[in-house]
C-alpha cells in the first residue's frame, strides 16, 4: 500500500503496525512522536494501531538536551 | 528539623581556617549547590569586586542529600563572581568529590583572600589544613594528583584542582576533579588560580546512612532498573552523551563551522559517540553510586591517556563540527589537553572556531598556524597555546571569544557566538527556540542545562515527560515544537526553576529532572524524605529553585546587568542556509515576545529585566534589599 510518510509517498506493508513501521524505518528504540492522519498517537497505541492505504504518518525524532 | 549547614570558612590571605554554621531554618531556603553558593557570595562579597581579586568568594558546595546511595545525587557545585561574564559564575560536575565532602561533614567551603604562596586545602573529617603547593604549582592535573597522594600517603582521596590554565587565569579555566570531570563553565578555575589555591583534597569516607534505608533503597533500585528501559538513558550508557550527535546532524541542527550551518556532511559520522565506542573507548566510568555510567574513558596509544577520561557531546561538537574537524582522535587530544590544563571544553572549542572564522576572513593573523576550519593539527596547537597563554595568539584567545573580538575589532564581534561573554553550547535555538530565551536570560550566560529543551514538548501525552511536566503546571504539547507562544514562556521559566532544584540539591539531570530522564517531581520529594527526613513538597522545591535564580539575578543587578545583557548574537537570528534545517530560524520578534512574557511570569521588571521588590519578598529575599 502507499502512504504519505513525513511528506513523501512511500510503499508500506499492508496492515503494518506503527511499531513495526518505526522499526522498519530505523527508529528502533529511539525516542519518537507519531501523528497519524493529524492525531498524535499515544505510545501505548504503537503496537496495535495499523497503517492503512493512503494514510498520512508523521514521525518526529525527539532530541533532548544534555 | 532541617539540618544545619556546616561550612569551612577559609581566608587565604590570613591563612585562617574557620567553621561557619548556617541554621537549618535558613539552610532550608538555600539547601545546597549554587543556591547555597550564591547565598555565601551575597553575604560575604560587596558589589563591584574584581573577579580575580582576593575579595572574590569561591564557594564549593555539596547539599544536604549528597552521599546518599542513589544515582545522580551528589554533584559538586562551584560558584564565584565570573571573570568570563563579570556576573555570577556557576558550574556543576559529576564524580565523587561532592559525596565525600558531605561525608566528611561539610556542606560547603567558602574561600576568600589570596595566599602569598601556592597552597592546597586538605580535609580529613573535622580537620582542615592549608598545605604548601609549591611542588605542584605548574603541574598538569594528573601529575599534581599523584604528588598529592604520595605526599599525604593516602590513595583514597578526592582531588579537585586547577591546572596550569587556571594558574595563568585563562578566562574559561575549569576546576577539574578525578582528572577527567570539570566544573567547566564561567571560569571558576581562573578564580581559584587568582587565589593561588591549587587544589582542595578530601579523604574518602563513608556517608551517613539514609533515615529510611529501606524506602531509599527501593527508590534507588527502581531508578537503576529504569536505565535499560529508557531509550535515551540506555543510549547514554551505550554511547555516552555524544550518542545523539548524529541525530542533531540528521535533523539539520548540528552546529558546524562556528554556527554557519547545522549539518556536517561527511564529518559527523567520524565524531559520534557510536564511533567512539567502536574505536577508542576503553571503558565506561561512573559518578558516585550511579547506575547510568555514561562517562567515557578513551585511550589512544601514545596520544591519549585514559586517566583524562573522554569527550562528552559538547566536546565532540565544539572541537569537532564547530571547528569543521572530522577527526575523533584530535577531539580526544583536545579533551585531554583541557582536562590536563584545566579548561572548559565548550568555551575553548568555540573560541577556536571563532578564531578560525576570524582568520578565514582576514581579521586575525595566526602566524602560519593554519587556523582554518577543518585543520585538526592547528586546532590542537591552538588549544595548547591557550592553555599556556603562549604567544600573542594564545594569550588573546585565553580571554574568550567576546573579549578577543573586542580586541580584534572590525566585525569580529559577529563571530563570537556568546551571551554575557560566555560561548553558547551545542544546541541551536533555531531548533530549540525556548532554550534560546533561557540562553539570553540565564544569569551566568548561555547554558544548555538550565532548562528543558523544546522537542520534549512533542512527546506523546502518555509519556513520563508529559506527566512530569503536567505536575509542574505545563499542560501543552506541540506538534510543531518550533512554535513560540505564551506557553513556551511558561515552559522556559518553569523548567528553569525545576532544573534549578537539581543544581541546588546536586542532582544530575540525566537521572532526575529532564523530561527524558528516569524520575519525576514526586521522586525528588521522596528522595528528600527518605534520605534526610525532609518532609518537603514540589511546591517548596520549586520555590527553592526560583529563589536561586533570583539571587543570581540580583547578584548581576548589583554588578550593573540589565535587560540589555539578555540578548542573543545576530547569527542566531539568521536562518539555517542548507540541509534538513534549511530556512529554520528564531525570529527576533518571537524571541522578544517570549522573553517579555518570561519577565512578566518571573516577576521581573519589563524595562530592566531585574527582580521586582515584590518578587524578592515573595521568595523570602527581602534581606537582599538591604545589601
Amino acid at each position: 500500500m502507499t502512504i504519505l510518510y513525513n511528506g513523501k509517498s512511500v510503499e508500506a506493508e499492508d496492515k503494518i503496525t506503527v511499531a513495526a513501521f518505526l522499526d522498519h524505518n530505523g527508529y528502533g528504540k529511539k525516542r519518537t512522536s507519531v501523528w497519524l492522519d493529524g492525531r498524535q498517537l499515544l505510545t501505548s497505541e504503537y503496537q496495535t494501531v495499523e497503517l492503512t492505504q493512503g494514510c498520512t504518518i508523521k514521525v518526529v525524532r525527539i532530541l533532548g538536551g544534555g | 528539623m532541617f539540618p544545619d549547614a556546616k561550612i569551612l570558612d577559609i581566608d587565604l590571605s590570613k591563612g585562617k581556617v574557620d567553621v561557619m554554621t548556617i541554621p537549618g531554618e535558613t539552610y532550608r531556603l538555600y539547601p545546597g549547590g549554587s543556591a547555597l553558593g550564591v547565598y555565601l557570595l551575597l553575604n560575604k562579597m560587596p558589589a563591584g569586586v574584581d573577579p580575580l581579586s582576593p575579595a572574590n568568594v569561591l564557594a564549593m558546595t555539596s547539599s544536604p542529600i549528597a552521599g546518599l546511595p542513589v544515582s545522580g545525587g551528589s554533584r559538586l557545585n562551584i560558584t564565584a563572581k565570573s571573570p568570563l561574564t563579570g556576573g555570577v559564575g556557576d558550574s556543576q560536575s559529576g564524580g565523587y568529590f561532592g559525596a565525600h565532602l558531605k561525608a566528611n561533614g561539610w556542606d560547603g567551603i567558602a574561600i576568600t583572600g589570596k595566599s602569598d604562596k601556592p597552597v592546597y586545602l586538605y580535609i580529613d573529617g573535622d580537620k582542615a589544613e592549608l598545605k604548601d603547593a609549591s611542588a605542584i604549582w605548574g603541574k598538569v592535573t594528573g601529575e599534581a594528583e599523584e604528588i598529592i597522594k604520595k605526599e599525604i600517603g593516602e590513595d583514597k582521596l578526592q582531588v579537585v584542582q586547577i591546572g596550569p590554565a587556571g594558574e595563568k587565569m585563562v578566562k574559561f579555566a575549569a576546576i577539574i576533579n578525578d582528572c577527567s570531570r570539570a566544573n567547566g563553565r564561567t571560569g571558576m578555575g581562573a578564580v581559584m588560580g587568582s587565589k593561588q589555591l591549587k587544589a582542595v583534597v578530601v579523604k574518602e569516607t563513608k556517608s551517613a546512612p539514609a533515615v529510611n534505608k529501606d524506602k531509599l533503597m527501593e527508590l534507588s533500585k527502581r531508578i537503576a532498573a529504569g536505565v535499560k528501559e529508557n531509550p535515551t538513558v540506555a543510549g547514554l550508557q551505550e554511547n555516552g552523551t555524544a550518542g545523539e550527535l548524529g541525530g542533531n546532524h540528521e535533523a539539520g541542527f548540528l552546529i558546524t563551522r562556528n554556527w554557519q550551518t547545522g549539518q556536517f556532511p561527511g564529518g559527523w559520522e567520524k565524531i559520534t559517540g557510536q564511533t567512539m565506542t567502536e574505536t577508542v573507548l576503553k571503558k565506561n566510568d561512573s559518578c558516585f553510586a550511579c547506575a547510568v555510567r555514561c562517562k567515557r574513558v578513551v585511550e589512544i596509544d601514545g596520544k591519549v591517556d585514559p586517566r583524562y577520561g573522554g569527550p562528552e557531546y559538547e566536546t565532540c561538537a565544539t572541537f569537532g563540527s564547530y571547528c569543521g574537524v572530522d577527526d575523533l582522535e584530535a577531539v580526544c587530544v583536545c579533551n585531554q589537553i583541557c582536562n590536563m590544563y584545566g579548561m572548559d571544553t565548550i568555551s575553548c572549542g568555540a573560541t577556536i572556531s571563532f578564531a578560525m572564522e576570524c582568520v578565514e576572513n582576514g581579521l586575525l593573523k595566526d602566524d602560519g598556524l593554519g587556523l582554518k576550519f577543518g585543520n585538526a593539527e592547528a586546532m590542537i596547537k591552538a588549544c595548547e597555546m591557550i592553555a599556556k597563554r603562549e604567544g600573542a595568539l594564545g594569550d588573546l584567545l585565553a580571554e574568550g571569544s567576546a573579549r578577543a573580538a573586542a580586541k580584534i575589532g572590525g566585525n569580529a564581534k559577529d563571530y563570537s557566538i556568546s551571551v554575557k561573554g560566555q560561548e553558547i553550547p551545542a544546541h541551536m535555538p533555531h531548533f530549540k527556540p525556548a532554550l534560546g530565551v533561557i540562553y539570553a536570560v540565564n544569569p551566568f550566560g548561555a547554558d544548555h542545562q538550565s532548562s528543558d529543551h523544546d522537542p520534549m514538548l512533542s512527546e506523546a501525552p502518555d509519556t513520563d515527560a508529559r506527566k512530569w511536566y503536567a505536575q509542574i503546571g505545563l499542560w501543552k504539547g506541540y506538534e510543531d515544537h518550533f512554535e513560540m507562544d505564551a506557553e513556551k514562556a511558561r515552559f522556559a521559566l518553569e523548567t528553569q526553576k525545576y532544573f534549578s532544584v537539581a543544581d541546588t540539591l546536586g542532582l544530575c539531570q540525566f537521572v532526575w529532572v529532564s523530561g527524558w530522564a528516569l524520575t519525576g517531581p514526586d521522586d525528588i520529594v521522596d528522595l528528600c524524605k527518605y534520605g534526610i527526613g525532609w518532609e518537603t513538597s514540589i511546591y517548596e522545591l520549586m520555590l527553592v529553585g526560583e529563589r536561586r535564580i533570583n539571587m543570581m539575578r540580583f547578584f548581576n543587578q548589583r554588578e550593573g546587568f540589565t535587560k540589555a545583557d539578555d540578548v542573543l548574537p545576530e547569527r542566531i537570528f539568521q536562518k539555517i542556509p542548507d540541509g534538513p534545517g534549511k530556512g529554520q530560524g528564531l525570529t527576533k520578534e518571537s524571541f522578544e515576545y517570549v522573553r517579555g512574557l518570561y519577565y512578566e511570569n518571573a516577576g521581573w521588571d519589563s524595562e530592566t529585566g531585574n527582580p521586582t521588590d515584590g518578587t524578592l519578598s515573595r521568595l523570602s529575599l527581602d534581606w537582599l534589599k538591604k545589601l
